[in-house]
This record gives C-alpha cells, structure tokens and sequence, in this order.
C-alpha cells in the first residue's frame, strides 16, 4: 500500500498531467482561427466560381444564344409543318341530329 | 509621523485609483475590451433569383465591386488615374473631378464594377484604392421581358431597392435580410474557435417561378419588333395569357430597354405599357358587348338587324368604318363586318344599368391585380355622366379606356367560358430552406354562361374566317379572334390619321391553350388593325401552335 507522501506525488503528477494536456489542446484548438480562415475562404471561393459557372452556362442555353448558333449552323424555321393526326376531340355531345 | 502619513495618503490614492478604474469604470472598460477583441462582419443576403416556368434563369446574382478612393494613401496619383481610367473605362478628368479639392478619407469612385475589371486594377498593387462587395444583377436573356422583370437602383439610403415590374413588386421578398457574425479575434484578426461566437445567419431573399415560356417569349418579342419596323409603328406591345389559370405566358412591348444597363435608357422606357398604359379598343370592345348583351338575354344568335344605314344618336351620327351597309343581317354578321351601327343597335337593347354593370364586372376602370408594381387603370366615366352617346361609342369601343392586358383578361373570360381569372406573373415562390409556395389560379368571378360563351367563340371564328383576316389566317386552325382600329383622342377630339390597330384571339377553339393581344401605336403602312396586328397576331400563333403541339383541326 503506497503512503500518504506517495499518493499525493502521483495526484500531483497525474494532475500536472492533465493540466497540461488541456492547455495543450485549448492552446491548439484556440489557435485554429487562422485555418479556419483558410478553409472558410476556400469555401467561398469554391462558391463563387460554381456562380461564374452557373453564369456561364445560363449564358450559354440562352435562347438567343442558341437561336444565333443555330442560324450559324444553317438550321431554319420550318415552312411546312405536317400534322399526322388532327386533334380528336375526347367525347362527343349527343344532340338531336343524331 | 510625516513620512508615515505621506505613505498612507499615498496608498490611499492609489486604492482610490483602483477603486476609479476597476469599479466605477467597469463597465466602460468591459465594452472597451470586447469591442477590440470582438470583430463583427455582416452577412450579406442574397437577393432572390427569378426563373421563367422551365426553371430557365432569367436573373441571376453576379459578384462585383464598388471602388472607393482613400487620397490620403494614394502615392502616385497620375499613375493611379492613368490605370484606373484604363480598366475601369472612367475618363481621367471624372476621376480628377472626384478627388479635387475633397478632404474626404473614402471617395466612392464606381459602384457594381465586374470581376475581371476589378482583377486588372488589384493586380497593379496600387496604394489608397478599396473594394467593397457590391453583388448586381445579371440577365442571361439580355434584355427580353425587360418590363416584366424590372430593375435593380439604389434608394436613398443607398441599399438596394427594385423598381418596376416583379422587381418591384416583390422587392421585400426577393431581398431577404442580412445577417451578421461576432466572434472573437485575436491580434491577427483569426477568429477564436473557442471564443465567444454569436452568428445570425442571413436570410436569402426567395426565387420566383414564372408562368412565362422563354420560347413563347422570344417568338413574341421577335415577331413584334418585326411588325412594329414593317409597318411604321410608333410603339406596341403583345400579351399571352392562358385563359384557364390567367397566367401570363409572354409580354412585350416596345420601346424597350436593357434591366441591366437602364441608366442608359431613357426614364419613360421603364413603365410597362401593357399594364400602364391606355388606349380605346375599338372594335374588338364588341365582343364583350356581344356577349353581355347575348347573356343578358336581350339578343339571340338568331336576332336580324337591318343594316340600312347611318344612325344618329343625341345628336351625333354614326356610320360603319367603310360606309358600306348590307341589309338584313345576323349577329355573327355584325361581328363579320364589324357593324359600328350594329353594335350601336346591340347596345341600345341593353338595359343602361346592366350595360355598365357588365364593364366593372369585366374588370374595367378597376386593377386586375397582376403582380407588376406600375399597374395602373383609367377610370371609368361616373355612373352618372353616361348619356346615349356615351354608350352607343361605347358599344363598339370608343370612349372607353382600357389598359391591354384588362383587355385581354377580359376576352379570356370569353374563351375559358365565362370566368374572369386574375392575371397573374408568378407561378411559385421558393424559400430558400426549401419550401415551395404556389400561387393558385384565383376566379375573380363569373361573368358569362357556358352558351354566351360558346355562341360568341363561334361568331369570333367566323368572324376571322370570312371578316378581313380571311386571307391571312394560318390555314387548319380554329382561331376566334377580332380586329381594332380606334382612332386616338387628342384635345378632345379624334385624330383620324393616327390610330391603335389591334388584334384580339385566342386559339384552339375547341381548347383554348392562349389568348393574345397585339396591339400596334400609330403603324403608319395602314392604319387598320386587320392589315398591322392581324399578321403580326397569326405569324406569332403559326409558331405557337406547333410548339405547343397543337394539330390543325380542319
């Protein structure tokens, strides 16, 4: 059994111990202000180019856009346009001529 | 005993010190140290973003930047003139101007600059030159809808603040609300993770969905501006709506202007005519006529009037628009021919109450509650200004005032069987945590029965199938549909050589999918609405049909 003298040199120790490990990591942790800068700035840069992105290809299926690239292309409005089916009707009234 | 005082009252003093510093200044110190410690950065909204009904972007957020001038940093004031007016496209002498004489710390110099400008300038590396985030609004379109969507300024305060069109209209909801965010910082300005931290989070401003179809759009617009340069008009405007739900699918008028860039446009450009503006709509106003006075029981499809001749009325004689007169003829023929003096007969079997009655419950002289923010309506003549005249030009559409897009709410009424729907932009709002709003078709009332509306559709047929417009109409198709030509009041009199020329319709018959407006200002080719707004109506609705999938039915 350790004595009394003992006990309290290994008290004092595991507490140093642990104390410092705390400052330790509350120092780390308090310091991470600069990284987290960095990466809340990679954040907002990643953010802004999906916008420049997103503007680019809003830009780029603009209907004016397309219809401009289309004409380039040689694509024309169609003259003629042919229906197979004319719109049928979904019923039909019964009236007295029939 | 001396030294031994000297000593006390030393102490004492210095206690007293203590006691001034650490309680009766507490609290200021408190506030002191937290405000060097604590840094507050504001979170910035976005404004909402607008979409046409395919989710198609029509105004997006774009980043740029307000340049501001701090003199008393600036080293080398040529040099930075000189790079300034390069990249920025601001003239030396404005920049000289700006800085002349000013004791100011901070010169605002330019504001929503682009991103590559601003890129050039920081590159320079240049002393006493600021940035500040000041987001704009960028239009993948260019300028389309422009009077539907509005613009972006500045209010007095100097925030921003929509003007006209949804930007207006919806200006509170598309903005939302800045946040801000308190944390502890330490010498370098890196925040504290294990400080105190207090985040209000910003509130993005809502996305609005529309009714408009980009393709119905860019159709509208082209073929517009197309007509306007082929017949010499002054101006003119088109409205698409669907009869079912009064969704606006298209809106154009001209002249125009560019949201982006309005500052370069002039002022009168900004209000939307479609909706603000008036104009008498001649004979197509004899379609509503027709159909109140068919509802009301006073006529019949099957009612004859004998066309002989000039009528007179308090005074005044009326005469059709090319004073020819057919004998005896039908209703639908009235509408054929386009009969002032038929009309006139049609009117004069209407009770007067019931007469007026059925032009406020058209919407006329009222708002239709479209959401546009410059929605206006002339008034109608009081109820007890109306003498016989009044109504017999009434009857075929004179000397009453409309705005286009009452006017073809009106109709509608007529092709969606007798409901008078509110018109609406808007299709759906979305919230930003995901939430979806939608704006229901709302029945203002009901005006005609399912007959009145049937019988008066058939005569609108006929109408475009054996009136002025039978040469031009798009071969197959069943459009009901009616010509204008009102003459336009100046000084309080008719200026016969200037005229509205219109075309009202809406097609297919047997499902009316749109109902559209074409109204042209002062064509100068010819002042009839069936040789100016009719083509311009058909060739819009020869492209229509087939991107609706609408078959011929002939």
């Amino acid at each position: 059994m350790p004595t009394n003298g003992k006990l309290n040199i290994l008290l004092v120790t595991v507490i140093f111990i642990l104390a410092s490990v705390q400052v330790f990591l509350l120092n780390r942790y308090s310091t991470m202000g600069d990284s987290w800068n960095n990466i809340d700035a990679e954040t907002t840069k990643t953010a802004r180019e999906n916008d420049i992105l997103n503007q680019k290809i809003a830009s780029a299926s603009a209907i004016s856009s397309l219809s401009a690239r289309a004409e380039k292309l040689g694509l024309v409005n169609g003259s003629k346009i042919i229906s197979l089916t004319k719109n049928l009707p979904l019923a039909y009234s019964l009236d007295n001529s029939l | 005993m001396i030294v031994s005082s000297f000593f006390l009252l030393f102490f004492l003093g210095i206690i007293l010190r203590l006691f001034y510093w650490q309680v009766v200044q507490a609290d200021k110190l408190e506030g002191l140290a937290e405000k060097q410690r604590m840094t507050t950065l504001p979170i910035t909204a976005q404004r909402g973003q607008i979409f046409s009904s395919d989710g198609s972007p029509l105004v997006l957020n774009q980043r740029s930047f307000g340049v501001y001038l701090e003199p008393k940093n600036i080293t080398d004031l040529p040099k930075v003139m000189d790079i300034l007016s390069k990249d920025l496209s601001i003239p030396v002498s404005t920049i000289s101007a700006r800085l002349d004489g000013s004791t100011a710390l901070w010169l605002p110099l330019a504001h929503r600059v682009d991103e590559n400008a601003v890129n050039a300038v920081k590159n320079e590396n240049l002393k006493g030159i600021e940035f500040l985030d000041e987001p704009k609004r960028y239009y993948p379109e260019s300028s389309m809808a422009a009077h539907l969507l509005g613009f972006v300024g500045k209010n007095s305060a100097g925030g921003d603040q929509g003007y006209f069109g949804l930007e207006g209209y919806y200006d509170q909801q598309l903005k939302g609300r800045d946040g801000s965010l308190s944390q502890e910082t330490d010498a370098l300005g890196n925040p504290i993770l294990s400080g105190n931290i207090e985040k209000i989070p910003a509130e993005n401003g809502r996305d609005l969905i529309l009714y408009l179809d980009k393709t119905i759009q860019y159709i509208v617009e082209k073929e517009l501006l197309s007509g306007i340069q082929q017949f010499g008009a002054k101006g003119g405007s088109v409205i698409v709506m669907d009869p079912q739900s009064g969704g606006i699918l298209a809106m154009a008028s001209y002249p125009s202007y560019d949201p982006g860039n309005y500052l370069n446009f002039p002022a009168e450009y900004y209000k939307n005519p479609a909706v603000a503006s008036s104009y008498e709509p001649g004979s197509t106003f004899k379609t509503l006529v027709m159909s109140s006075a068919i509802n009301d029981g006073v006529i019949t499809p099957e009612t004859k009037y004998h066309e002989d001749g000039p009528v007179g009325i308090g005074g005044y004689t009326i005469n059709t628009w090319n004073q020819k007169y057919h004998g005896e003829i039908s209703m639908a023929q009235i509408l054929e021919y386009s009969s002032n003096v038929g009309m006139v007969f049609i009117g004069g079997k209407m009770n007067k109450n019931s007469f007026q009655n059925y032009i406020k419950n058209l919407g006329f002289g009222a708002l239709t509650g479209v959401d546009l923010q410059e929605e206006a309506s002339p008034e109608l003549r009081p109820e007890n200004k109306w003498y016989d005249i009044d109504y017999a030009t009434a009857s075929f559409g004179q000397g009453i005032a409309v705005t286009p897009l009452q006017m073809v709410r009106a109709v509608s009424a007529i092709a969606n069987g007798g409901r008078l729907m509110e018109p609406h932009v808007v299709k759906s709002i979305h919230l930003p945590d995901g939430e979806t709003i939608n704006i229901n078709p709302n029945v203002e009332k009901v005006v005609f029965n399912r007959k009145t509306t049937d019988y008066v559709t058939e005569m609108m047929v006929e109408a475009v199938d054996n009136g002025e417009t039978k040469m031009i109409k798009p071969a197959g198709f069943r459009i009901a549909g009616k010509t204008g030509t009102a003459q336009i009041p100046i000084s309080g009199h008719y200026d016969t050589s200037k005229t509205i020329a219109s075309f009202v319709g809406f097609a297919p018959v047997d499902d009316p999918r749109f109902v559209m407006l074409v109204t042209l200002t002062e064509p100068t080719t010819s002042p009839w609405g069936s040789e100016t707004a009719a083509p311009i109506f058909f060739n819009i609705s020869k492209e229509i049909f087939p991107y609706l999938k609408i078959s011929p039915s002939d």
